[in-house]
């Protein structure tokens, strides 16, 4: 294995993909938190929540990033399931027997191979149902908008969908608990003074994103609107 | 008949100035023609794996072979205490020449001056070399080297990294090594045992080797031999040595002419811990230094069974104390072992099987506060609780003393070469520098002087007068070792006894340990080699080894080498009988004083006493190396 | 004690292993795993059959020659230990005893409970190491190197090479093992001058040994006999980014 045959380094090197999952997911938390911001718009009434959507979507520098988002989404994903499938050819014969005791152990039966290509499958529903759901227009302050309060507030009336979007965004949250502190120790940021404070700050954001997201179906459905 | 007498080839001129001057009568190789010899390194512990990178740095080609699955397991791993050298850095009046008197006073003055004084000498540069490679010693404060105190020294010399210095050690050697597999001039063979030497014309040509994956015998031939494969301690079979230390590598030397060098110096450590069964393994050494807070007794009643914490003062026999009033509990390891052995013998032992005696804290946390205990034994405390679930700090430890290092080995000359010519023997396989008992921390120092500095540029100055020729193992005398090789591990698995072969290497640690162990008498050693006699008859006859030879089989394994363990067994037990004076770690009964002290005989044994193999049913011919000592002048050791 | 062993024979690598149970009586509390083994064996011999084959070497904890996963966890149950350090008091009397041999498509089974760990000697070889020639060494004192470095630079040192981290891995990765020696290297003045070569070969080796990705669950430092911390990890990560975006290391 001489040095001219193999590169000394690779940007398929595991820890390089490892931290391109990281920068990628920090990214997608970073959206997270503005979608948020957004959704927590809807509980101020329609005329608020559709004009704050007219403004997105008309704004050329958060269409611009809405491609960088599809970009982030894409590597995270793609780079993603590329380490499923390594890290399934490294062990091909299992354990009879497996007992699981750090982190693992929570995450033993929803670990980041399984949130992860649920949440995928999610958003891409989630765009379908929403983003690309039905269009209706209403008229306010004389500018003909779309009225996403409505098709929003339509789609929450069912159960079955609330208890879906439920279901995701606990399934977020349990990725992002992991993934969140997982991203700072992928760059090396780790310091036995502060890796404490980022274990903590990854649960309350964990937190922030299961109640933050899930209230509002919550809201709807028992008929605020 | 007189033996023979063998000269050790120790250069002329001053103490002082003998390693210098020689280094500088040696022959040299021209590095352009150091890439046409070929060396062959048996052992990746201190000695080979450090040997093996230097002369690789150097330019030999070199090939290697060790027994486990990878080079950084060999037994070198498991030394705990430390590494000595004079640097003197804690300004408590160390020098050179103090290392030489203790390492020479300690072996009791049967070791030789001129090398002793080399190792103290090369033992600063080992230091250097081991930081240098980024072994993590501990550090003060300041960012200096730290250094603690160790058995038989008044000075603080002692190197550490925690309690595992020997795993550092060794993994500082095996990483050269490794960085030299990398450069693509060493080739490692793991997994593989050395079953054979092979020696035309009185020269060493090379090895012949089984794969213990597949039973494959291989070839191998070289310029030169270095063994490097360890001790014996084994042939007691309870020993603080790994599983499968062995002395099969030297032995098999020794039956191809090597002289085997005072086979029964074996030293004991007292403060082991001890049997709990018939089924038991292995026996785990704990730091001597915990003579230095506990005392030792046994109930003054041997009938008395009560729980050692209920054993009021009155019944406790303080032994050590009783018998040397002045040195108590701390007298040197072989006092001690032989005390504790004899109050087990005489049935005052304590524990499941009476092979033990306590080693109580009792006192010291009493006058010192358990804080204190425990910051200086803490983690030995906690070893021996994971080990026999007892608590130290409430009931008293339970010690018994265990084989662990053999002064004894293969004869080499000044320039570590055997009798045979190209054959080299290193580290605690040859029998060069510690004579009659080892004092600690010195192991790892011997180990690694004679890897990196010493055996480097002796081997050189054999091979600068060796035709570079082209090696060839298919050789008749390589094909006959080899064939010779394979009948034999072959007759093991169509043996049709019933015995398993670790019973029966049981039974010669019973026999070695009773009456070759650290007590010998004339008539006892009679009995010894006898029942020997007898167990290589049953050994012919009844061992049991299933399976295939051509095939990973661990019980043909230790076939061969518990073969190797009852031959060597009956040669340890010649030498002590021949050997009529105590010294170091060789107790003679009859050598005595009426306090019980050993007399050493300097008119009659001041030599090294060499063994030459005459054949299976011969007894074994006796040469001398007579031992002078112009520089220091023998005296007694005493502790009362 | 009485206790079920249900243990992993495999002839050979490429032959299919299953389980065999064997069922004891009569055991000490105070007898070893190994020691179980090595008696269980002993029957075997007895009637001529083939005995259970494992590594295993200094019986102390220290050569890291020992393996094996038992119910489920790497060196069985306990922290900071290897399976010759595990006593048969630490299991239920009447308990059935899985053992199985270390699982990761870069340690291929050899035979019953041996693997093959020489994946490890390939990654020291690939750079885990000063390059330094023997003599070629100023006095040992002109290297100064701050205790609290030293400390943990050994607590990286102290690993054993066992191959517990990689068995107890979901994902076979070996992050922990190339990490401690990475990290051991990395915090000491001797190992500067190629600490970017270094984590760049060692990470590079690895990858091309098979081991899987590190999902950062810490498993590795669960069951690590010598308690190696994952912030090692974290260290060489650090390193491995940096080598990459600002050394002067070129292929």
């Amino acid at each position: 294995m001489s040095e001219a045959t193999s590169e000394l380094y690779s940007w398929r090197a595991s820890i390089i993909k490892k931290q391109l999952m990281a920068l990628t997911g920090l990214m997608m938390c970073g959206f997270l938190l503005v979608h948020l911001a957004g959704n927590l718009l809807l509980l101020k009434g329609s005329d608020v929540f559709n004009q704050f959507a007219y403004l997105m979507v008309n704004n050329p520098i958060i269409i611009g990033l809405e491609w960088l988002l599809l970009l982030v989404f894409l590597m995270h994903t793609t780079i993603g399931f590329r380490l499923i499938l390594e890290n399934q050819r490294a062990r091909t014969k299992a354990y009879a027997v497996r007992s699981t005791v750090a982190r693992g152990s929570k995450f033993a039966f929803i670990s980041m191979s399984v949130t992860g290509p649920l949440m995928m499958v999610f958003i891409i529903v989630h765009l379908f149902d929403l983003k690309f759901g039905s269009e209706y227009l209403v008229v306010q302050s004389d500018l003909e908008v779309r009225d996403l309060y409505r098709t929003v507030v339509e789609f929450y009336s069912s159960e079955v969908n609330v208890a879906i979007y439920i279901a995701a965004m606990c399934a977020t949250a349990l990725h992002v608990q992991h993934g969140f502190w997982s991203a700072f120790q992928t760059f090396g940021l780790s310091h036995a003074r502060y890796n404490r404070l980022v274990e903590l700050s990854s649960d309350v954001f964990a937190l922030v994103i299961l109640i933050g997201f899930g209230m509002i179906p919550i809201y709807f459905l028992l008929g605020y609107s | 008949m007189e033996p023979n007498t063998i000269d050790p080839k120790i250069p002329d001129g001053d103490l002082h100035e003998k390693w210098d001057k020689h280094r500088f009568d040696l022959k040299l190789v021209s590095p352009a023609n150091r890439p046409r010899y070929k060396i062959i390194v048996v052992g990746t512990g201190l000695a080979g794996a450090s040997a093996a990178a230097t002369l690789s740095e150097l330019g030999y080609q070199v090939e290697i072979f060790c027994i486990q699955d990878s080079p950084r397991r060999a037994h070198s791993i498991a030394a705990q205490g430390g590494i000595n050298a004079a640097k003197n850095y804690p300004n408590d009046g160390d020098t050179v020449w103090r290392l030489f008197y203790d390492t020479l006073k300690g072996g009791d003055f049967r070791a030789r001056e001129a090398n002793v004084y080399r190792l103290a000498q090369v033992a600063n540069n080992i230091i250097d070399q081991c930081v240098a490679q980024g072994v993590p010693f501990a550090r003060e404060y300041g960012g200096y080297l730290a250094n603690r105190s160790f058995g038989g020294a008044q000075v603080s010399r002692t190197f550490y990294a925690r309690g595992q210095t020997g795993q550092q050690l060794l993994l500082g050697a095996y990483s050269a090594l490794m960085k030299e597999v990398n450069r693509g001039n060493v080739q490692i063979h793991t997994r593989s045992e050395m079953v054979d030497l092979v020696v035309e014309d009185g020269i060493a040509k090379g090895i012949i080797v089984r794969n213990l994956l597949s039973g494959e015998f291989t070839r191998h031939a070289a310029h030169c031999v270095i063994l490097a494969t360890g001790g014996y301690s084994n042939v007691f079979h309870l020993s603080t040595n790994a599983m499968v230390s062995n002395c099969s590598a030297i032995y098999r030397a020794y039956k191809k002419g090597a002289f085997f060098a005072n086979p029964s110096f074996t030293q004991i450590h007292p403060t082991c811990v001890p049997r709990s069964g018939h089924y038991q393994s292995k026996l785990t050494l704990m730091s001597e230094s915990l003579r230095n807070d506990g005392r030792v007794w046994v109930p003054t009643d041997s009938e008395d069974h009560r729980s050692a914490e209920d054993i009021p003062e009155s019944d406790r026999d303080y032994f050590l104390e009783r018998q040397y009033p002045s040195f108590g509990n701390l007298v040197p390891r072989d006092v001690a072992s032989r005390a504790v052995k004899n109050i087990c013998d005489a049935g005052r032992g304590v524990g499941p099987v009476g092979q033990s005696v306590y080693l109580d804290f009792g006192t010291a946390i009493e006058n010192q506060g358990s804080q204190v205990i425990e910051e200086k034994y803490g983690n030995l405390f906690q070893m021996y609780e994971e080990i026999t679930s007892d608590d130290p700090y409430r009931t008293p430890m339970r010690i018994y003393p265990a084989s662990h290092y053999t002064m004894g080995g293969l004869w080499v000359d000044y320039n570590l070469m055997s009798n045979i010519a190209g054959l080299f023997v290193i580290g605690e396989a040859n029998f060069s520098d510690h004579g009659a008992n080892r004092l600690g921390a010195s192991a790892l120092m011997q180990g690694l002087a004679d890897g990196y500095f010493i055996v480097p540029s002796t081997v050189a100055d054999y091979l600068a007068v060796q035709p570079a020729i082209d090696l060839d193992p298919d050789r008749a005398s390589f094909r006959a070792d080899e064939h010779k090789a394979r009948g034999c591990y072959a007759d093991f698995v169509t043996g049709k006894g019933k015995i398993p072969v670790d019973d029966l290497h049981h039974e010669l640690g019973a026999i070695m340990w009773d009456r070759v162990g650290m007590s010998r008498s004339a008539q006892g050693l009679e009995v010894a080699i006898k029942q020997i006699r007898q167990l290589r008859g049953k050994y012919r006859h009844s061992a049991c080894v299933p399976g295939d030879a051509n095939d990973l089989n661990e019980q043909l394994e230790k076939a061969g080498r518990i073969a190797d363990f009852i031959d060597l067994g009956e040669l340890m037990a010649l030498d002590a009988r021949s050997r009529e004076e105590s010294c170091g770690a060789h107790f003679r009964e009859e050598h005595q004083s009426s306090q019980h002290e050993p007399i050493r005989d300097d008119t009659h044994f001041q030599h090294v006493a060499l063994w030459e193999y005459r054949g299976e049913n011969e007894l074994p011919e006796k040469h001398l190396e007579e031992l002078e000592f112009k520089w220091l002048k023998p005296e007694t050791r005493s502790y009362r | 004690m009485r206790f079920t062993l249900r243990i992993w024979r495999q002839a050979q690598q490429e032959t299919t292993g299953r389980f065999v149970d064997f069922a004891v009586e009569d055991i000490p509390a105070e007898m070893s795993l190994l020691e179980l083994l090595d008696s269980i064996n002993r029957g075997l011999i007895l009637e001529s059959a083939d005995p259970v084959a494992f590594d295993h070497d200094c019986r102390e904890g220290i050569c890291g020659m020992c393996s094996l996963v038992i119910n489920g966890r790497p060196h069985g149950p306990g922290a900071g230990t290897t399976t010759c350090q595990l006593y048969m008091r630490s299991f239920a009397d009447g308990e059935t005893i899985v053992v199985e041999p270390f699982r990761a498509d870069a340690f291929p089974v050899v035979k019953d409970l041996i693997v093959d760990r020489s994946a490890f000697d390939r990654i020291i070889a690939a750079g885990g190491y000063v390059t330094v020639t023997t003599g070629q060494t100023p006095e040992a004192n002109d290297i100064l190197v701050a205790k609290e470095n030293a400390e943990e630079a050994m607590d990286a040192a102290a690993c054993i090479g066992c191959g517990a981290c990689v068995a107890a891995c979901k994902n076979a990765s070996a992050m922990l093992f190339v990490a401690a020696k990475v990290s051991h290297l990395s915090l000491l003045p001797q190992g500067q001058p190629e600490k970017s070569r270094r984590v760049l070969t060692m990470v590079r080796e690895m990858d091309q040994s098979g081991f899987g990705n590190c999902s950062n669950e810490a498993e590795c430092e669960a069951v690590c006999p010598k308690e190696i911390s994952i912030g090692h990890i974290a260290r060489m990560n650090r390193q491995y980014l940096f080598a990459m975006l600002l050394s002067g290391e070129r292929s």
